[in-house]
């Protein structure tokens, strides 16, 4: 970290001081407000977007900043950014893609979370196999119209924005004929059905599109350039996304370490557990560190930061899983998130391409093994 | 890699053949006198140890680049022991033997005193019990790094015993040393304390795991790619390729974590507790890598021939060293509750 980081840090930590919200309520509902009013608050206060350009509305600092902001942010009650996938993932590939109009009608809301994102790739039948994508949009005139399924999309009904995937030609299965679509989700002909997760939380949806009409001034990237754009947009989501994640999992393994010490100190078998869910997060820590380098200095090779998603769905899930043998029966019985995180660990080797998609881009990207 | 790391890699991959490796192996014989004294030759054993002794007076974020290609190419670990630890822990007490260490003329070697197993009383005097040390022929001063405190004893005193014991990590002059009443020659403080003399050693060891990885996946790649079964390359079965692909994740996490490690202990805001994190992390996910390449490899893995057993050896007899893996963890959870 340069000067410029450790003064930001200076910064922030004294601005969090006076405004934590502290810990989000435990209602769906009333967390989503919360975390979007603090979102809000930390875009008015100036850090939102602290790496963007800053004639896009952000500070024009290295990615590094991004890294002080989520350390401090672990450090606060409310350790979470509810407009993350715009932040992270899909403003910086509208930064590299977008034309200069889309980058001023979108990158605003992104950063005050006035508007909030979701991505529609998955389908029925197109899971990890993105290029199975069937959901199909129609050039008439200077509109393009949707008709399909997404599922799994998660915050659909939240949203005003969908970084939506679409194919303009060819068939499924094909890589060519995909096209990324921003879609409003308040559009007529959009039908949402909330899918509770096995948290009991409506989270992710179905997302059905009976003839939306979508301007294609809303193209991301060209018509039948969707792949591109989409493995673009994914190596920026397992990149800094990771790292985010990363520094929860923190607070979480000091939140661990402080009931082991309030409950009289540890045996080996909990010391052992803390030591390697500690040394895991520090692994995990230094490869984000040098994916963030990596993409600061434009030499991150393809498919690197699948890595980082295989192992930050290891480490989550071993963390909730070490806490609850080390915790006991004080886990499972509480309703105090512990339980919720717990179960919540299974979806990290689900979400943004399974775990056994990861490997598969190691094998293919790095490994060279085709 | 930087040019001294490339010179050095060519020149070991001229001086220690992978078949001479498996011989001295086989027969328990140590490096000889002339390619240890070629290496040396070369400012191996100065490579911390400051200029004005003879030494290159590098910084962990070089020289953990060097240690990669030592493990690469399987250095005999004493030599490792002998300019990463001996020679700055001399260097940092003005001891006069430090010359003769860096210009290889005194022999030396290191062991890691787990927790327990080694004291030095409030008067200055050692003791330790069963220790592994690797000891370079002729060796005649030992370092020895407990958490708390790292010490270089003289290998002449009468109070010292040591017993071969080189049944795991052959060829690399293991010996147990018990000591007693030693008085040491240098006595620094331990890397728990902040000690950057232990916490750089510990930080090459550790690379040179990563180089021994990076090694034993090149090999299992190429061998998936050749080897056919049922008609097509292992490479078309998924399940090797996942194996493939786990293995090359903890590479790159081990390389990042060390990487990490030395920039800031280069920086000097190291912390015991990251390290102290490593030393369980590293170890694990090189026996992990190799364990995965011993079985990519079939029956071909478990041949002396081939060859995977010297680095797996190598891993097993740091690991255990060290501590072992749930002492290593405990150690990182204790040192995470400390730091609080």
């Amino acid at each position: 970290m340069g000067p410029a980081e450790e003064d930001l840090r200076t910064e922030l930590r004294a601005w969090i001081a006076d405004h934590d919200p502290g810990p989000p309520p435990a209602e769906y509902g009333e967390r989503i407000e919360a975390l979007t009013r603090w979102q809000a608050a930390l875009c008015e206060a100036g850090f939102m977007g602290l790496s963007w350009p800053v004639h896009c509305g952000g500070r024009g600092m290295s990615l590094a900043a991004e890294a002080v902001l989520a350390e401090e942010l672990a450090r606060s009650g409310a350790a979470e950014l509810i407009n993350r996938l715009a932040l992270y993932t899909w403003g910086p590939t509208l930064m590299d893609l977008g034309e200069p109009s889309q980058l001023e009608r979108f990158l605003p809301g992104m950063l005050d979370a006035s508007e909030l994102w979701c991505q529609g790739f998955s389908e029925p039948d197109a899971g990890s196999d993105l290029a199975g994508v069937r959901t199909r949009a129609e050039v008439d005139g200077d509109e393009l119209v949707v008709t399909g399924q997404k599922v799994w999309t998660s915050r659909a009904e939240l949203s005003t924005w969908n970084a939506l995937l679409v194919r303009t030609d060819g068939e499924p299965g094909q890589h060519a004929g995909l096209t990324l679509l921003i879609t409003n989700m308040k559009s007529d002909g959009v039908t949402i059905r909330p899918l509770p997760q096995m948290l009991g939380e409506p989270h992710f949806s179905e997302v059905f599109f009976d003839e939306v009409r979508v301007p294609v001034a809303n193209v991301l990237g060209g018509i039948n350039e969707g792949w591109r754009v989409s493995m673009k947009a994914m190596g920026y989501e397992r990149g800094i996304f990771v790292l985010e994640r990363s520094i929860r999992l923190r607070r979480r393994l000091s939140e661990l370490a402080g009931r082991v010490r309030a409950s009289g100190g540890a045996d080996r078998a909990a010391l052992a557990g803390v030591g390697r869910i500690h040394a895991s997060l520090e692994m995990l820590t230094a490869q984000a560190y040098r994916t963030l380098a990596h993409q600061q200095a434009g030499t991150l090779l393809p498919g690197a930061t699948s890595v980082d998603k295989l192992y930050l769905a290891e480490v989550y899930q071993d963390l909730f899983a070490t806490a609850a043998e080390i915790l006991g029966p004080e886990v499972t019985l509480a309703d105090d998130g512990w339980t919720h995180d717990l179960l919540e660990s299974r979806s990290v080797s689900i979400y943004s391409g399974t775990s056994e998609i990861q490997k598969n881009i190691i094998v293919g990207r790095l490994l060279g093994i085709r | 890699m930087s040019e001294l790391a490339a010179a050095f890699h060519q020149a070991l991959g001229e001086l220690l053949s992978f078949p001479e490796a498996l011989d001295r192996a086989r027969e328990h014989r140590p490096l000889s006198a002339q390619v240890r004294a070629e290496i040396v030759g070369m400012g191996w054993n100065g490579l911390m140890a400051p200029e004005e002794a003879g030494g290159l007076g590098l910084g962990v974020g070089e020289v953990i680049d060097l240690c990669a290609v030592a493990g690469e190419h399987l250095l005999p670990v004493a030599l490792l022991d002998e300019s990463l630890l001996l020679a700055p822990a001399l260097a940092a007490a003005g001891h006069a033997g430090l010359e003769g260490v860096v210009a290889g003329e005194v022999a030396g070697g290191a062991g890691y005193v787990t927790e327990g197993s080694g004291e030095v009383d409030a008067g200055g005097m050692l003791a330790v019990s069963g220790v592994g040390v690797r000891l370079s022929p002729g060796a005649r001063l030992a370092a020895l790094c407990h958490p708390a405190w790292t010490a270089v004893i003289s290998l002449e005193d009468p109070g010292v015993r040591l017993e071969r014991a080189d049944a795991l990590d052959r060829a690399q002059g293991v010996h147990t040393l018990s000591a007693e009443g030693v008085q040491p020659e240098v006595l620094l403080d331990g890397w728990t304390g902040g000690g950057t003399v232990a916490a750089g050693w510990l930080a090459g060891l550790l690379a040179d795991l990563v180089g021994g990885a990076e090694r034993i996946m090149t090999l299992s790649v190429s061998h998936a790619r050749g080897r056919q079964q049922f008609g097509r390359p292992l490479t078309r079965f998924q399940a090797v390729t996942h194996l493939l692909a786990d293995m090359k994740a903890r590479l790159e996490l081990m390389r990042s974590a060390v990487a990490r490690l030395a920039f800031l202990m280069d920086e000097g805001s190291w912390d015991p507790a990251f390290l102290a994190g490593l030393l369980w992390s590293v170890p694990a996910y090189a026996r992990e890598v190799c364990e995965s390449a011993i079985q990519v490899h079939g029956g071909i893995g478990f041949t002396w021939e081939y060859g995977l057993h010297l680095y797996y050896r190598r891993i097993l007899s740091l690991q255990s060293m060290l501590g072992g893996a749930l002492n290593t963890a405990a150690q990182a959870g204790r040192a995470y509750m400390d730091a609080g």
